[in-house]
């Protein structure tokens, strides 16, 4: 198993080299020099070659790229041009929101979508399946910032039980920091749910169709326990693997939800940055939700060898 | 005697509330006693006109079709046909495995020790599952749980059926193991399905099936999957069991070799029909049914001249939808007459151990 684990994190360097590389051109395959791009069509010659300078953008490429990985590893993420704040002060202030959002509608979304989905594979063509379907169609067809809306409608305006919008940090306290990101979280969970609901249902159902469930009902096990105990197990692959999309997903598709309900996550400062031509930022970020997907896959992938031991072996 | 017959048991599961139930069952229980009375004291298993269908898209489909026969204390049971035939649904009816919720109509009787098993709730038939009746299917990779241990699958039957605990699972867990004739059965226990051989893992899946000493044990084609020396130690192995915990077996298979070498009597069944029924040397020494002669004349001999080409019975068996009028080998049968495609000939003795189903049993 040691093995296994080494293996699996000594595979990531060659991906996370070549996404730094693609992440790295991003810049200069922006048409156009990228100084320019930054400063906008006001400049004059004499600021661009000025900050041509100041980036080392008249380097040669292969430079570049190494000056940038190694202040990466010093925590240097460059400095913003829009901002006259460093990158890396700019992420941290924005990750919060985005951690919790996204956590909590992962949670939403396995609570809702494991069960559902294990209830319409057990009782495949009943009305629960059926509502399942409709439902898990509904929330891949739905966009985010529709459901958004609606609950805002609903829980907001109408019941004024949530706030509409904004975000109230954790050190402000628990329940208001809760309250303030609910809403974002279902219309983010939501989707999520969604197709997780769908892969659950499918993968249950090959399950239950194999000779080995129909061997242990064979055995005597009591139906719950042919479910809960012999398919699960061998579902929680599919499981994992839709579980670990889903937290990228939920992480890179926040900008949405985040700007419906004005929460100042990484989403936002992407959007922004994007309208400011802060590249840098952009770049970062990017880099960084690059770098939490490989993350999220290894842990996948470790995971698969924990729960099937065929996995490890190979 | 009709309605018995007819009796849908999902029906009755769906209109009658569980308490509703237990009293019919109370009630039930003197005839059970009054049968178990009459059968003689051996009979252990006895299947009464099974009939099982399936409901499926192409309309309600019966499989196996009045079904009858009996299975005596210490008795090995061949049950053998080609492909098709139902011998699988015939065993898994017993068991009461298919999804009755939606799939599948039983008619009919099966009648464990007396007690019709068609009468029990599904938590009183898991009772029944895997202590009095176990089953080894074909093929031990897909039927073996591939994530969990041999010991965790073998200890769950035990831990199910037996109030024991963990410890003491283990312990004859770990005893069951050598007792099929596995080396090592410590380090086996920890191991999974895929780490072991073709053969280890069909004597894992007999330790499953063995673990609480049932009175039956139903062996759907146990050997089909494995080659041929495998095959024969498997078979030994059922062989040694049967007579070690002097339980019935029902094994089910389309190799007549080895009905031969290890069975008493022998059932053919042809499109979910017996048409044949009767001792080992009945059945190998004076086949009475057409479809039976075709079976023994399609076995390879050693004696046979090079170059001949082997025997076999002409056409395929019909689809469930296609089932003939008249005799159902009556199309494929080259003895056939009118009156053999126009009704069904009876089940009848030609012998005091053998019975068959054909209108032309002495002529031929």
């Amino acid at each position: 198993m040691k093995r296994f684990i080494l293996k699996r994190i000594l595979s990531m360097i060659p991906v996370l080299f070549i996404v730094s590389v693609v992440i790295f051109s991003l810049v200069h395959l922006v048409p156009g020099d990228p100084a320019a791009a930054m400063l906008g069509d006001m400049a004059t010659a004499e600021d661009i070659a000025a900050l041509h300078a100041r980036l080392g953008l008249d380097r040669p490429l292969v430079q570049q790229y190494f000056v940038w990985i190694s202040n990466i590893f010093h925590g240097d993420f460059g400095d913003s041009v829009a901002n006259h704040q460093t990158v890396a002060s700019m992420i941290l202030s924005h990750l919060e929101p985005t951690i919790h959002l996204t956590i909590l509608a992962l949670i939403i979304a396995v609570l809702i979508a494991i069960p559902l989905g294990m209830i319409a594979a057990t009782r495949k063509g009943s009305v629960v399946d059926h509502s399942v379907t409709v439902l898990s169609l509904l929330g891949i067809s739905l966009p985010s910032f529709l459901l958004g809306l609606f609950l805002i409608l609903v829980f907001a305006v109408r019941f004024k039980l949530l706030p509409s919008s904004g975000y109230v940090p954790m050190r402000q306290g628990f329940w208001m920091h809760l309250k303030s990101i609910l809403l974002p979280a279902i219309a983010l969970g939501f989707m999520n749910a969604a197709f997780m609901m769908r892969m659950t249902r499918a993968s249950l159902l090959e399950v239950l169709g194999s000779d080995y469930i129909r061997m242990a009902k064979a055995k005597g096990v009591r139906e719950m326990a042919i479910v809960t105990v012999h398919a699960f197990k061998n579902t929680l692959v599919t499981i994992i693997t839709v579980i670990g999309q889903s937290l990228v997903q939920s992480l890179s598709g926040a900008a949405v939800v985040e700007s419906l309900f004005a929460i100042p996550g990484l989403g936002q400062l992407m959007v922004n940055s994007i309208g400011r031509r802060d590249y840098y930022v952009i770049q970062s970020i990017v880099l960084l939700i690059a770098v939490f997907n490989v993350i999220v896959n290894m842990f996948v992938d470790i995971l698969y060898g924990v729960v099937d031991p065929r996995v490890r072996v190979s | 005697m009709e309605a018995v017959a007819e009796r849908n048991i999902i029906d009755k599961k769906l209109i009658f509330p569980d308490s509703l139930r237990e009293s019919e069952e109370g009630f039930k229980s003197t005839s059970a006693e009054d049968a178990y009375a009459t059968a003689p004291q051996d009979v252990i298993l006895e299947v009464k006109d099974l009939c099982t269908g399936f409901h499926t898209e192409r309309g309600f489909l019966k499989a196996i079709d009045g079904v009858s026969f009996s299975v005596k204390k210490g008795e090995m049971l061949g049950i053998v046909g080609e492909s098709g035939c139902g011998k699988s649904v015939t065993s898994q009816s017993i068991m009461r495995l298919y999804d009755e919720r939606k799939l599948v109509r039983y008619t009919g009787e099966v009648r464990f020790l007396g007690q019709n098993l068609f009468d029990l709730s599904e938590r009183e038939m898991q009772h029944v599952r895997g202590e009095k009746i176990a089953m080894v299917f074909q093929d031990a990779l897909s039927s073996l749980n591939p994530v969990f241990t041999v010991g965790h699958q073998i200890m769950e039957s035990l831990r199910i059926h037996r109030n024991i605990s963990r410890e003491e699972a283990k312990k004859r867990s770990v005893e069951m193991l050598g007792l099929v004739g596995i080396p090592d059965p410590e380090r086996r226990f920890y191991q999974y399905p895929f780490e072991l051989s073709g053969g280890m893992r069909q004597r894992v899946m007999i330790a499953v099936a063995l673990a609480c000493h049932p009175r039956l044990l139903i062996a759907d084609e146990p050997t089909t999957a494995l080659d041929v020396t495998i095959q024969a130690q498997i078979m030994d192995l059922i062989v040694e069991m049967n007579r070690k915990f002097d339980m019935g077996v029902m094994l089910i298979t389309h190799d007549l070799g080895v009905v031969a070498e290890t069975c008493s009597r022998v059932i053919v069944m042809y499109l979910g029909q017996i048409v044949e029924e009767g001792l080992v040397t009945d059945i190998f020494d004076h086949p009475q049914h057409p479809y039976t002669k075709g079976l023994m004349a399609s076995v390879p001999r050693l004696d046979s001249r090079s170059g001949e080409r082997l025997h076999q019975i002409k056409g395929t068996v019909p689809l469930l939808n296609q089932i003939p009028e008249g005799c159902r080998f009556a199309p494929r049968c080259p003895y056939a007459t009118e009156a053999c495609r126009r009704s069904m000939p009876d089940f009848i003795s030609t012998s005091s151990t053998q019975r068959a189903r054909c209108f032309r049993i002495g002529e031929l």
